[in-house]
């Protein structure tokens, strides 16, 4: 079956195009889950939630633009929503320091650090990190995503870098002192 | 040492491709409320066919019911998608209800020593004596329901009492002297009082005891999960209306009667939740309405254009209905009335007009009170659908046939409230009453002098819980 058939059985409630969708799309969704939360469950939390949206909510898409896309951009509001629901405080925007270069060293780092590190950042800089850095939204639509500045957006970023550039350093260093 | 990188370039590149299969269960967990999801649509489909949706479930219900009695669990479509979930919870309830029990029995020693001797005592004896050992054994159930939180528990227990009443009375016997035994059992001091008087039975009575409590409450929690009642409905009803008269405008000023005629038919409940039920059904009704001091002709210009044998009831046919009611009308208050089939006629007298409906409402309920005794407040709408049709006149005891009225519409609809009292029988059986007061929306399709009839009845049925 092709695609478009399985998303036309989805609009059906049929069970097995919403399975085979499922299987084909789970992965790379599941992956993004993990980027935008703060653990494992959290993850799954929202990749529940996003799939329940998507398959509710198949019905408004209508073949336009790639079928992918759509289901990332209901993932990442899932995971949004979440941080909305959680996040009742705004801080105050922020100085603004200005964006830096930071270069480090890219051996021996593992992929399941980096998500370590990335889900252990304050939930704002992870989310910020993930669209500006990974999903490449402009800090304009960043900002009115999470109803921050874009000045906020800007800083929070590049608090996410440093602190990310930290850890890393951090873990060479002692990787390196272990060898 | 490798070549610096920009901290993006690093992060974008490795997950570049990223991708995590998530665990088998995430997808379980989307399945189950994507089923949920879908039931809860049916119930708007449900709405929209409601008198015929309902029916066909009934029917369907009650035909796989009688089709595979041992499988109880599949006799309700409801649960079948849920049985994983049902089933977790019922493990956790009788794990519960056995916490519950070993804690509470304890305080409730004396009260429990107190039973277990009047029923090992009178176990034997004759049958007056159950009732006895029955409403202590009800007070200790309460006082088991008092310092327990888990109102489900509660519930079950309660219905499981009156199980045991309906019961047969050997069943009693031997369940109520079973119910000791496990009270016994838990503290020690009562296993030492029944080691001296059943010395030998314990051990045998040890293990049919485990396994008829366990299929004791699998029971009651099946009962408790009962969902869809069906039963008879029966009841006077009473049409009038504020003013107006049903068979022409000429007539609003004659005097009116109704009389009270009989409703029948059968009714489906399903329950939504503790509070809300939505109930259907199908229901025969019965108008007859009477109009006095009337005269009716049927000129013999008008039949000889029908071409028609004059005999019988001749379709297109126009009679002339004058009101001889001298307080009020004039000759020239002459009218035609728009029958649609009438015999050559002239006479005085009053009118009757019947009409008969097959009815089909659909009421939501919502329960007041949920004791023995429950009072539900009842709202919704009926359809009615036109099955009988007839205008005769009554002249000086002579019932004497016209033919139909043609300004009665075939579909008409009625909103409905009043009040339901039911009183359980027993679990799966209860009785109800229930005055209701139907407002009808659009019985007349034509001018019928501002004739907008109400009616009013008083229905009671036995009903049977599955």
């Amino acid at each position: 079956m092709s695609l478009k058939q399985l998303i036309n059985g989805c609009k059906q409630n049929d069970r097995k195009a919403q399975s085979e969708i499922y299987q084909l799309f789970a992965g790379k969704l599941f992956g993004l889950c993990l980027k935008y939360s703060r653990n494992y469950q959290e993850a799954q939390d929202n990749l529940h939630n996003g799939f329940l949206t998507v398959f509710n909510k198949i019905e408004q898409y209508k073949f336009k633009g790639s079928f992918e896309g759509w289901l990332k951009r209901i993932i990442i509001n899932t995971a949004l929503q979440t941080y909305r629901e959680k996040n009742v405080l705004n801080l105050v925007s922020e100085e603004i320091p200005e964006e830096i270069d930071i270069e480090i060293d890219d051996e021996n780092i593992s992929l399941d650090y980096l998500l370590e590190l990335i889900q252990g950042l304050p939930t704002r800089y992870r989310l910020v990190f993930n669209l500006y850095v990974l999903d490449g939204y402009p800090h304009k639509e960043i900002a009115s995503m999470l109803s921050i500045s874009e000045g906020t957006s800007k800083s929070n970023l590049s608090r996410a870098k440093v602190i990310l550039r930290n850890k890393i350093e951090l873990y060479q260093l002692k990787k390196n002192e272990a060898l | 040492m490798g070549d610096k990188k920009n901290i993006d370039r690093i992060f974008q590149e490795k997950f570049k491709d990223y991708e995590v299969f998530p665990e088998t269960h995430v997808w379980k967990g989307i399945e189950q409320e994507l089923v949920k999801k879908r039931k809860r649509r049916i119930v708007p489909l449900w709405l929209r066919f409601a008198g015929a949706a309902a029916i066909l479930i009934a029917i369907i219900s009650i035909g796989s019911r009688f089709y595979n009695t041992n499988d109880t669990k599949n006799n309700l479509p409801n649960t079948i998608s849920n049985i994983d979930n049902s089933e977790e919870k019922k493990d956790s309830k009788k794990e519960q209800q056995q916490d519950k029990e070993k804690s509470n029995v304890l305080p409730d020693k004396i009260q429990t020593e107190e039973m277990l001797i009047t029923t090992q005592q009178e176990s034997d004896q004759q049958n007056s004596t159950i009732q006895h050992v029955t409403s202590k054994n009800v007070r200790i159930q309460n006082n088991f329901n008092n310092k327990t939180t888990n109102n489900d528990i509660v519930e079950v227990k309660e219905v499981f009492i009156q199980q045991k009443t309906t019961g047969q009375l050997q069943d009693k016997i031997s369940n109520h002297s079973e119910i000791a035994e496990q009270l016994q059992k838990i503290d020690k001091k009562h296993i030492a009082l029944t080691d001296v008087e059943q010395p030998t039975k314990n051990q045998k009575k040890d293990i049919t005891k485990e396994i008829l409590e366990q299929e004791n409450i699998e029971e009651l929690l099946e009962t408790k999960t009962k969902k869809w009642s069906i039963g008879s409905t029966t009841g006077p009803v009473y049409m009038n209306s504020l003013k107006g008269s049903p068979i022409d405008p000429s007539l609003v000023n004659n005097s009116k009667s109704s009389e009270v005629s009989l409703s029948y038919g059968i009714k489906v409940n399903y329950k939504f939740s503790d509070k809300f039920s939505l109930q259907s059904g199908v229901q025969n009704i019965d108008l007859a309405y009477a109009t006095s001091n009337v005269t009716v002709s049927v000129s013999s210009s008008l039949l000889d254009q029908s071409n028609t044998n004059i005999n019988f009831n001749i379709k297109g046919a126009t009679a002339q209905v004058v009101s001889s009611d001298m307080h009020q009308s004039q000759a020239s208050e002459v009218s035609q009335i728009p029958f649609r089939k009438i015999s050559p006629f002239n006479n005085s007298g009053s009118l009757y007009q019947k009409l008969s409906y097959v009815e089909v409402p659909l009421e939501a309920k919502y329960a007041l009170t949920q004791k023995k005794l429950g009072v539900n407040l009842v709202g919704g709408f009926s359809t009615y659908f036109l099955h009988g049709n007839a205008i005769s006149i009554n002249s000086s005891g002579n019932n004497i046939p016209l033919g139909e009225a043609s300004n009665v519409n075939d579909l008409n609809f009625s909103g409905n409230v009043g009040l339901d009292l039911n009183y359980n029988i027993s679990p799966n059986l209860y009785i109800n009453t229930s005055p209701m007061l139907k407002y009808q929306l659009n019985t007349y399709s034509e001018n019928s002098g501002g004739f907008k009839p109400y009616f009013f009845g008083v229905y009671a049925g036995i009903n049977y819980r599955f």
